[in-house]
């Protein structure tokens, strides 16, 4: 009588369940980042990590930010009922360069990988490691 | 009398619900991970950029405040909320639908104030509307509108 319930409560339950998925940019490679250096020129870098998503003059200065997003989204229809939770995490880099377009600074997250699919009642970031909970690299 | 008007209410949903003109909707949106504030603290003025970089990770926004600084901006949201959408189709083509639920707090935020020396001047924590202009307070509410278009 139980595994007749279950199944029928299976049956009702699985055809309102979604999951999506949705990305902006190529997700940036770790390997062709760190390959960058200070003192390469913004010519190098470009030629490295292709044009960037933004650039941003800090006059003498300036930086470019090459970015990734992912998000994932999972639901749950109840007739009545709307559960959903959106996911959304980027990869990101910011790469500074001084008054002679040579790079000076380099700030990175690579996060896009951990976006999750989950009801909203659930705590994503409860459980990050301990090395993830406070920087975000 | 009670069973009836019980059993009228729950006609009423019934029919409410099955065109999926009435919903209750509990959803949460999950953007970037926090920064929580053991990283940005221990940071003191005259830190290195590159310091703050390796601390915290690349900021949301760069941005220029004076010809003397400039800022970095990061920003987290992680919020639920319970709503009410409201739909009803006129004629084939034409409907109307409406959700009530809360406004969307404002985003928690954090700037990094930097001198033309890339040594940090200070630390504010505070909202996101407070440290970014119109134009990238558009644009976040642009992202948020498609995180919870996703969700629709």
């Amino acid at each position: 009588m139980k595994q007749a319930v279950l199944c029928v409560l299976l049956c009702v339950i699985a055809p309102s369940c979604w999951m999506s998925r949705s990305s902006t940019n190529e997700p940036l490679d770790l390997r062709l980042i760190q390959a960058v250096k200070p003192g390469m020129s913004a010519t190098e870098v470009v030629r490295l990590l292709g044009a960037p998503s933004f650039v941003v003059e800090l006059e003498p200065r300036k930086a470019y930010l090459y970015e990734h997003d992912n998000s994932k989204t999972a639901g749950l229809w109840l007739v009545l009922f709307l559960f959903a939770n959106t996911d959304v995490r980027s990869d990101r880099t910011w790469i500074f360069f001084d008054e002679n377009d040579k790079v000076t600074h380099i700030g990175k997250t690579l996060a896009a990988d951990r976006a999750e699919y989950s009801l909203p009642w659930e705590n994503l970031y409860d459980e990050l490691p301990q090395s993830e909970a406070g920087s975000r690299k | 009398m009670r069973f009836q008007r019980h059993v009228a209410l729950a006609g009423l949903l019934a029919v409410a619900s099955s065109t999926a003109c009435v919903q209750f909707v509990y959803e949460r949106v999950n953007l970037e991970e926090p920064i929580r504030d053991a990283a940005w603290k221990p940071l003191r003025p005259g830190a290195d950029l590159q310091q703050c970089l390796d601390e915290l990770g690349a900021p949301f926004r760069v941005q220029t405040v004076t010809k003397r600084e400039f800022e970095l901006i990061y920003r987290w949201y992680q919020q639920s909320e319970w709503g009410l959408r409201v739909s009803y189709n006129f004629s084939r083509g034409l409907g109307v639908s409406y959700n009530f639920n809360n406004a969307w707090a404002d985003i928690p935020a954090l700037r990094l104030r930097f001198g033309t020396d890339c040594r940090l001047l200070d630390v504010t924590k505070g909202l996101l509307g407070d440290f970014v202009g119109p134009n990238g307070r558009r644009r976040e509410l642009r992202r948020f509108g498609e995180a919870k278009q996703r969700v629709r």
